[in-house]
């Protein structure tokens, strides 16, 4: 570990920033570079794919009646002629300068589209992981604590049927009995609160599902553990037992699968937006993939898994807060690496 | 010699008779899993159903009969008749049919593909591992839904490009599965006395190491079909699976958006055979698991 000098020496350096928060920050930096590739990776599988799709973007722009001529025009203006590495490397760089295109059927650019409908997108995968970690969570602490009792048990039952519906369905029927019949909730659109609560309630039950069953499944590792018998012997009550000792413990894979869900909350948002009319990345995605708006497709899809991407890497840096053992193990690698040099300055001297 | 013979021929039935009781021993213990069970029967009828719909079926799937149309569920029409006239039940029985393919067919695309990829990374390692880990990181940088529907809006709609679309967005799933598997069943001692008695690559990983690490994958996969079903019924949804005339169950989902209000009918069914099928698929996996896991033994 660490010496009392050495730990001096970070603080002095780097105030209010000590050696594992040092250690942290390196380790958010390489994984911040490692995003890189990953990102170029997905525009040149999107931009391949979309490139040898099907259909000329410019007589879908142009409409049946325009002349060849007309078309041909259009293909040199926005590129299309040119050979598929010269427009990928096009893209790239148009890209490092936030120019995602200009979209084929609005004439906006790609960017400012994108980012007029992302902040909906995002609240709707928040509203729907919030809905799906309160359901899942309580029910899978209390199945766990429970077990084997009809409420697990019932609880299990609805877990598998959650995992098993298809929430545009789920969707469907809620707009249903909610907003067809009872006219208790607005059906379309994304106007207020009233309008949030069926997406959320139909994506969030789904998810709801998922987080039940690891929560359950992690508890129930958990309280069979030496320190919860401990902690009960001392007398305590089931509550602190379980939200003080068990929860904390079982916090990763919950977080884990709460970080999954939020990024499926991005990709389902594609369905969700489509049956209640919500006006963010999804719907603009289908509705570009149906007029070949390929520009905008090739945004979206790189929006989405940049932002699943970088909700992966806030999970991983939140488990260094939640657990001190992976805390240690950043401090750790530092440690070794500076043990290594020290041998290697003995040796050169 | 003889006795050595003898004795070869004494121990050869015995092998033979483990591995019949290992067998039971999974099916016993998945046998106890009611739930399992149920969703086992549940499947195989749908399958039965779907296999004989042309002599169960009461209707044509696209016989059209203007004068009862979106007629309500009755002793005629089981689920009703659609904006065409058609009979749900019997669109549903054909649609099943379309349905489960694509959800096994992608699967195997999946697992063929992923599995491949994940035992060459796995057994291999090194810069080959490197490189394909990396392009599964890349595609599990992007969210399954998305990558389907990507997938799908480049080919275009249809069957095969469905089953195309789920199963490549499937890959990284499976090729992870068996990588980290394969992993840690390299390591073992087996494995390691296979290699020093000369067996080939293909030989340690296709007698060794690829049955050893089936259970994870088998388990995952059951639960696959399920999740592709889903997929797949998302897409024609949304209108870029299989295109509406067709009796797929997301289809008749999408067909039936435009009047769901004024007849749930036409939504409801299709929607809760997606369910039943997934649901089975589901408890299948989840008895599998436990039946598999060498911890429950007893």
């Amino acid at each position: 570990m660490y010496t009392y000098s050495e730990g001096k020496e970070w603080a002095a350096r780097f105030p209010g920033c000590g050696p594992l928060n040092r250690a942290m920050l390196k380790y958010i930096g390489k994984r911040l570079l490692m995003l890189v590739p990953v990102i170029l990776g997905v525009t040149l599988i999107i931009f391949i794919m979309l490139a040898l799709t099907p259909g000329d973007p410019a007589r879908q722009i142009l409409g049946g009646e325009a002349t060849e001529e007309q078309v041909e025009e259009l293909r040199e203006e926005l590129g299309l002629n040119d050979p598929l590495p010269v427009r990928y490397v096009r893209y790239i760089w148009d890209m490092l300068h936030g120019d995602l295109g200009t979209s084929y059927s609005s004439k906006q650019p790609v960017t400012k589209e994108l980012l007029e409908r992302f902040p909906t997108t995002l609240l709707l995968s928040i509203l729907c992981t919030v809905v799906g970690a309160i359901i899942g969570i309580i029910f899978g602490i209390v199945s766990a604590v429970k077990q084997y009792t009809i409420f697990d048990n019932v609880s299990r039952v609805l877990a598998l049927a959650g995992i098993s519906i298809p929430s545009f369905w789920l969707g469907l029927m809620l707009i249903i009995v909610f907003s067809v019949n009872l006219k208790w909730l607005p059906s379309s659109g994304f106007y207020g609160p009233e309008y949030w609560i069926l997406p959320a309630i139909t994506v969030g039950l789904v998810q709801a599902a998922t987080v039940m069953r690891q929560t359950r499944s992690a508890m129930l590792d958990v309280v069979r553990q030496d320190y919860i018998r401990t902690a009960k012997a001392k007398g305590q009550t089931e509550l602190k037992v379980v939200m003080g000792h068990a929860l904390p413990n079982a916090l990763i894979p919950i977080i884990t699968v709460l970080g999954m869900q939020f990024g499926h909350g991005l990709g389902g948002a594609v369905i969700s937006e489509q049956i209640f009319a919500i006006p963010g990345i999804g719907k603009l995605m289908v509705d570009s993939i149906t007029a070949r708006d390929y520009p905008v497709v090739q945004g979206g899809v790189l929006m989405i898994a940049i932002s699943f991407t970088v909700v992966n890497l806030l999970v991983d840096i939140l488990y260094a807060f939640i657990d001190p053992r992976i805390k240690a193990l950043y401090v750790g690698k530092k440690a070794k690496s500076s043990k290594k040099e020290e041998v290697k300055g003995a040796a050169a001297s | 010699m003889k006795t050595a013979v003898k004795t070869g021929g004494a121990a050869a039935p015995a092998p033979a008779a483990k591995k019949k009781s290992q067998f039971q021993e999974v099916w016993g213990r998945f046998k106890k899993n009611h739930l399992a069970l149920f969703g086992m029967l549940l499947i195989l009828l749908m399958i039965l159903m779907v296999i004989f719909s042309p002599i169960i079926a009461p209707y044509g799937f696209d016989e059209q009969n203007y004068y009862e149309i979106f007629a309500s569920p009755s002793l005629q029409h089981l689920c009703g008749t659609d904006n065409l006239g058609r009979d749900v039940f019997s669109r549903l029985l054909y649609g099943g049919r379309v349905s489960l393919t694509i959800g096994i067919i992608s699967v195997g695309i999946g697992l063929l593909c992923g599995g491949l990829i994940g035992a060459l990374a796995g057994y291999y390692g090194g810069k080959l591992d490197n490189t394909l880990m990396r392009f599964i990181d890349i595609l599990m940088a992007i969210p399954s839904v998305i990558l389907a529907i990507s997938i799908c809006a480049a080919l275009g709609p249809g069957l095969v490009n469905t089953m195309i679309a789920v199963g490549v967005a499937s890959i990284p799933n499976y090729a992870r599965i068996l990588r980290s598997s394969i992993l840690s069943i390299k390591q073992q001692e087996y494995v390691e006395a296979a290699r020093a008695i000369g067996a080939s690559n293909s030989r340690i990983i296709s007698k060794h190491i690829v049955p050893n690490s089936l259970s994870g994958l088998i388990v995952q996969a059951s639960m696959g079909v399920g999740r592709a079903i889903i997929s797949a019924a998302s897409m024609s949804f949304i209108g870029l699976g299989i295109a509406p005339p067709n009796p797929e169950w997301g289809a008749m989902l999408s067909a039936g958006r435009t009047y769901f209000r004024d007849y749930p009918h036409m939504v409801l069914f299709p929607g809760i055979a997606i369910f039943l099928a997934v649901l089975s698929m589901n408890l299948i996996g989840d008895g599998l698991r436990d039946a598999l896991d060498p911890r429950l033994k007893r």
